[in-house]
């Protein structure tokens, strides 16, 4: 039958675009980040080591904040009536996993400059001498604080995985492996993004906490991995969505997407780097850009192919 | 007793002649680019001779458990008193959320309001007058019937209780309150 | 009430396209801002988005928007419009209007225009029509409209101008059922078919092609009261869908089916003998001929099983009188049109269904009923009459041929001006005044249409946007749309007399004027004025109800009144109603009804089956019969059309929501064929033949024979005015070959084409 009843445009189920992959992305990276620095500061302080300024600290430092500040500009700015945003301030529906997520980096993003500033203390206090007597009392709460922020960073690296899983009608969304998959990938952005941000602007020298945190991304990889098989798998024994998950991964341009982003630069790359290239290189700066950003790459890739193929695909 | 209001699209009376799809655009006012209402004329299925369109018709559910209303983040999409699934537009930030999560696909962007418009039963409109939805009244053949499904007397219920009916998607617990009565061609008899 | 123009074309929708057209001399977006006010209530009119002209009840909503819904006064028609009764408002203020009379200052078909007034409008007209009169006589200049409100406006112009040739579109439409009801009948029948039990329709598309009462009762018999409805069709349409059995019939094979049907009533004893005996003349011949037209002669035909159509015709006959042959409408299926039609209505003669429920019946007018009732139960309406019209002695252009005969009262042989014009065939036409009517698109053979416009003298078109014909005339004159219009009181009886009455909705918009203003004013002009007495619409409508100011008020108020109750003649239960209602009413018959009083207009007074009128007009077809027709080339496949629910044939495409509902007619093309041709879905393909070619693209689906493709009529205009149509789908037009059937004098609309992938 001809089409009669006009246009089908409005219809098509890919509602979100690049721009929320991107936020996805960024809000994992800051948390990532957050995740990966305090951790390692927890690490080094159980084995009694000095934690003041290493290089993926102060990484962190910028790229929590950054990060999470630049998702939130894009988030805002991809609203139907952004300059009405602040209405989501003030209004919370609590049955929707968006407004947890607002409570959560309404705390969070605050916090994280929080962070930042006790990292660069002496920079801060150059600049603005007179937030010397709050930072104090912040130095003086710092080990809450971290755990604090540690807490929120996992729920903010969750909540992006619950915010595409809450749709019920997107079989590859629907799934609560999706939050694990998410907060796994935050994890292998944040220490990339850390890595990369440490090896360019805060490392004199070799640093071990760079190589450090560079061990940790072969289990991380290895959860993510875990993570997509597990989504794969489960999708592909769940009747109705199998078609879509089979179909997301071996038709069209998301499948390449997938294959060559997701699997190729995001797992592939560091893992056969990490695991076959000469011991000589593993410390070279060159080396760790190119595995960070090829990881990186890996997982903005996989924000993309999670929010357009799962759309794409629709009970 | 608080009201339901339900509607019920006959498949097997209805003609796929979007008299209601222009109704409710001059009704409602809806911009062009955009629409409230299709009914969309799928097949014909099956294998020559034997064939048979389905009548599709694509509009708000009313999901009584609203998918749309749960992940809004600041509540602007809610389910009235009446069971209408609504939209406050003040409260409303244009996050799509609600858009997206729609597992019918029914919400859209208003070009001109920028907020998320749907089918709302003429509740602004004609229901507000004690009238019928546009698309109910202006039917040529019928095929919808609209009414308060916790009145007993009422001709809504008449029709769910002694007409074979199903409803879209119910596997994925949205309850809507659209009902259908399947084609009698469509492999379910009457 | 202040209305802004601009939001209330925003809120209507016109913005398709229409910054192409921003400056298109004379339309209603070069008007710029103008007030507007509208009625703050509901109006009640009638709808002239299609000729079928429904109550609507039209209003401003909120101050911005004009709904329009069905009038529920009304009853069989229940509060309900179509898709284009309810975009009616969308026309109105669409952009693209023409709303100032327009020069052309290009080439004919150029589209180049200028913007006049009225009076230079009248004056040129006024000297080329003058002209001509003088130098070739007035017969030369054709008269041509869509049959409707106001085409008797214009034809009276004609007669007052001196010209026989006037014109409606009926050879392009429903010339074949009226004209074959003329023969048996004497007179147009209607078809009871929401009291119908079983429906035997060939291609009635009454689920696509709406009309608003008859789709109405035909769902109401089929879901309420379990009538069962056969449709034989050679495409899957909605009312094939919509039926309990559907045929895929070979294109142009209805007759066979039919004819076979009368046989099996026939030779199985299953028709009505005490009917025939008493109302039928001709019987025995046509009884005779029908012998030959076995159930298996048909399926050699027709690709109807036999067994299905002796099996449909007992449960047809079963269902009787209660039971109903759909006779159609649009079509000239093939040449042998009137034979299919007669075949038609014969299968409904034999079985006594006529003036019974749930079959056919005639009009109770108000002058009929009220004599029925023995008082004055329904008012009637006078006819204006002007006294020392000019006599007219020249012949209509289509009195070439006896056989045609039938027509020439009921809107002629349009395609006729073609002849006239380019092969001086009876003489020679000069000039041509069509309003609302766009041949281009709904006769056939668009170049022959092109042609004649070329060589024309002089062309006037009356319309509300450019059509594809009016793109070729010197002087276009833009029509208020009926939103704006008062017009006449109408009859619309049923089985009891009913009137209704177009009003404006609205104020005029823009420069425009309604027809029945212009054909005055342009008599003015061509120094007729004489004969156009009245003043204005009010002076006609209360002529029409004598004065009865009370009477037009009410009729007016409500939009739609009815008198009495339902009457059929041979219903016993309706006669009882009606002799206890009225105490005054004509004696019925021994057994209840009023079956002597049934009479028929023909030379006998009885139904005709075979006519003696008819075999004096046209030799040979006196008695029904079957004729072998050849439509199409061995190796083309059949190309047929049909109607959508969303236009009205070509005269919607370009208002702007039924644009957006639909602007293009994918070509159907079924699966098995469209594989010999590795053609896809959705391809692009040529679609030709000797007389045209055309570029569309294929919808692949099994909803069609093998051997057929389908496409919706009315798509691909090729005039730049129609901005939203123009250049989208096919012009089946441009397909179909310039042939007009005998008696009926229908042109035909089903031919042979080729396909190719493009």
């Amino acid at each position: 039958m001809n089409n009669i009843w006009g246009s089908m445009e409005q219809y098509d189920p890919v509602v979100w675009n690049w721009i929320i992959a991107v936020y996805l992305f960024m809000a994992g990276l800051s948390a990532g980040s957050m995740l990966v620095a305090i951790g390692l500061k927890w690490y080094k302080q159980s084995r009694g080591l000095p934690t003041d300024g290493l290089p993926v600290i102060k990484a962190a430092a910028v790229i929590g904040p950054v990060a999470i500040c630049l998702g939130m500009a894009l988030l805002v700015l991809d609203l139907t009536k952004p300059f009405e945003f602040y209405h989501i301030l003030l209004n919370y529906n609590l049955t929707s996993v968006m407004a947890w997520g607002v409570i959560a980096l309404l705390i969070y993003i605050p916090l994280v400059f929080v962070f930042a500033a006790l990292v660069f203390e002496k920079q801060v206090l150059h600049y603005a001498p007179w937030l010397a007597g709050i930072l104090s009392v912040c130095r003086q709460v710092e080990g809450s604080l971290n755990k604090l922020i540690f807490a929120l960073a996992l729920g903010v690296g969750v909540y992006t995985g619950f915010l595409l899983s809450a749709m019920i009608s997107y079989p590859i969304l629907n799934t609560a492996v999706l939050p694990a998959l998410f907060l796994a990938s935050a994890l292998s952005v944040g220490s990339a993004g850390n890595i990369l941000v440490a090896t360019l602007f805060f490392s004199k020298k070799e640093s071990d906490c760079i190589e450090q945190v560079h061990r940790i991304e072969y289990p991380v990889a290895f959860n993510e991995a875990l993570c997509l098989v597990l989504l794969f798998v489960g999708l592909n024994f769940s009747g109705p969505a199998a078609q879509a998950a089979t179909a997301a991964i071996t038709t069209g341009t998301w499948a390449s997407v997938f294959w060559i982003g997701v699997v190729g630069l995001g797992l592939g790359v560091p893992v056969l780097a990490s695991s076959l290239a000469p011991k000589a290189w593993r410390h070279s700066k060159g080396f760790l850009i190119t595995v960070s950003c090829s990881t990186i790459l890996g997982v903005l890739a996989l924000r993309h192919f999670v929010v357009y193929a799962g759309q794409s695909y629709i009970s | 007793m608080t009201k339901r209001y339900v509607l019920v699209h006959d498949e097997n009376k209805c003609i796929g002649c979007q008299a209601c799809n222009v109704a409710c655009r001059s009704e409602n006012n809806v911009p062009e680019s955009v629409t409230r209402l299709q009914v969309r004329i799928e097949g014909p299925y099956g294998n020559f001779p034997h064939l048979h369109f389905k009548y599709n018709r694509v509009s708000c559910e009313q999901c009584e458990n609203a998918p749309c209303v749960k992940v809004c983040p600041t509540g602007a999409a809610y389910v009235n008193a009446d069971g209408i699934v609504s939209i406050n537009e003040n409260k409303c930030v244009g996050c799509l959320y609600c858009v997206a999560a729609c597992p019918y696909k029914v919400r859209f962007i208003n070009p001109e309001t920028r907020v998320p418009d749907k089918c709302d039963f003429c509740k602004e409109t004609r229901l507000a007058r004690g009238e019928d939805p546009a698309c109910v009244s202006v039917c040529p053949t019928q095929a919808l019937v609209f009414g308060d499904a916790n009145d007993l007397n009422s001709e809504v219920r008449k029709v769910l209780d002694t007409k074979p009916h199903y409803q879209q998607k119910v596997n994925l617990g949205t309850e809507p309150r659209v009902y259908r009565i399947p084609s009698r061609k469509g492999g379910i008899k009457a | 009430m202040k209305l802004d123009r601009r939001t209330f074309i925003k809120g209507a929708g016109a913005g398709t396209a229409g910054c192409v057209f921003a400056t298109l001399p004379g339309s209603l977006a070069a008007l710029g801002q103008t007030g507007l006010s509208g009625s703050a209530e509901s109006v009640a009119s009638i709808c002239e988005m299609c000729s079928t002209r429904c109550p609507i009840s039209a209003r401003v909503v909120n101050g911005k928007n004009v709904s329009i819904l069905g009038n529920k006064k009304a009853k069989s028609f229940g509060g309900a419009v179509c898709a284009r009764g309810g975009a009616g408002h969308s026309q109105l203020y669409d952009k693209q209007r023409i709303v100032k009379p327009l020069k052309r200052v290009g080439e004919r078909g150029e589209g180049k225009w200028a913007e006049i007034e009225w009076d230079e409008a009248y004056a040129i007209i006024a000297e080329n029509l003058n002209k001509i009169k003088a130098q070739h006589g007035a017969e030369s200049v054709a008269f041509s409209s869509k049959s409707g409100s106001l085409s008797g406006h214009l034809f009276h112009l004609a007669k007052a101008f001196g010209s026989p040739n006037t014109f409606t579109h009926a050879s392009t439409c429903p010339a074949g059922y009226v004209v074959a009801a003329k023969a048996i009948f004497g007179g147009k029948v209607k078809r009871d078919l929401s009291n119908s039990k079983y429906i035997i329709n060939f291609g009635h598309n009454l689920y696509e092609g709406i009309n608003m009462s008859e789709t109405r009762g035909m769902m109401n018999a089929q879901m309420e009261k379990g009538a069962k409805l056969v449709v034989f069709e050679p495409r899957f349409s909605i009312v094939a869908d919509k039926a309990d059995e559907w045929y895929a019939i070979k294109p142009g094979t209805d007759v066979a089916v039919a004819l076979a049907i009368c046989h099996t009533l026939i030779e199985d004893d299953l028709y009505d003998k005490a009917f025939v005996a008493q109302y039928v003349a001709g019987f025995d011949a046509f009884a005779q001929e029908v012998k030959a037209y076995t159930p298996e002669w048909a399926e050699s035909v027709s690709d109807v099983p036999a067994e299905d159509i002796r099996r449909i015709t007992h449960e047809y006959a079963a269902a009787a009188p209660h039971a109903v042959v759909d006779f159609g409408h649009r079509s000239s299926f093939t040449t042998e049109e009137f034979e299919m039609r007669r075949a038609l209505y014969a299968a409904n003669v034999l079985i006594g269904n006529i003036e019974r429920k749930g079959g056919l019946y005639f009009g109770k007018k108000a002058s009929k009923y009220n004599k029925f009732a023995g008082e004055k139960v329904a008012p009637t309406l006078a006819k204006p009459g002007v006294e020392g019209m000019p006599s007219i002695d020249a012949k209509r252009i289509d009195m070439v041929d006896d056989q045609y005969a039938l027509l020439w009262s009921s809107g002629g042989i349009y395609q006729t001006i073609l002849d006239a014009t380019l092969e001086a065939k009876p003489y020679q036409l000069h000039g041509w005044v069509m309003s609302r009517t766009n041949p281009m698109q709904t006769m056939t053979d668009r170049a022959r249409i092109v042609e004649t416009m070329q060589k024309l003298d002089f062309i006037v078109a009356c319309d509300i946007y450019i059509s594809e014909s009016a793109a070729y005339a010197d002087i276009f004159l833009p029509e208020s749309t009926y939103l704006e219009r008062d017009e006449e009181i109408v009859d619309k009886s049923g089985k009891n007399p009913a009137y209704y009455v177009r009003q404006r909705v609205v104020d005029t918009i823009g420069d425009t004027k309604p027809s029945w203003m212009i054909w005055k004013e342009l008599a003015n002009q061509l120094g007729q004025g004489l004969y156009f007495p009245w003043d204005n619409m009010e002076t006609l409508q209360l002529f029409q109800v004598d004065k009865d100011a009370a009477l037009l008020n009410t009729i007016k108020r409500d939009g739609w009144v009815s008198y009495g109750k339902p009457l059929m003649l041979r219903e016993r239960e309706m006669v009882k109603t009606f002799t206890d209602t009225y105490p005054n009413a004509k004696a019925v018959d021994d057994d209840g009804t009023y079956a002597s009083q049934l009479s028929f207009k023909t030379p006998s007074g009885k139904i005709e089956l075979s006519s003696d009128k008819v075999e004096q007009m046209a030799p040979g077809r006196g008695v029904i019969r079957y004729r072998e027709v050849t439509m199409k080339k061995a190796d083309e496949l059949f190309f047929i059309q049909g109607k959508v629910a969303v236009h009205t044939n070509a005269g919607t495409q370009n208002v702007p929501m039924l644009a957006n509902l639909m602007s293009d007619n994918a070509v159907w093309i079924h699966p098995i064929t469209a594989g010999l041709l590795n053609i896809a879905n959705g391809d692009a393909i040529r679609i030709y033949n000797a007389t045209g070619s055309e570029e569309g693209h294929a919808l692949v689906t099994p909803g069609i024979r093998p051997d057929t493709v389908f496409a919706y009529m009315g798509c691909g205009s090729k005039n730049k005015e129609l901005a939203r149509a123009t250049g989208k789908g096919v012009h089946c037009g441009n397909l179909l070959p310039h042939i007009t059937s005998p008696v009926t004098g229908m042109n035909l609309h089903t031919t042979g084409v080729k396909i190719a992938k493009l």
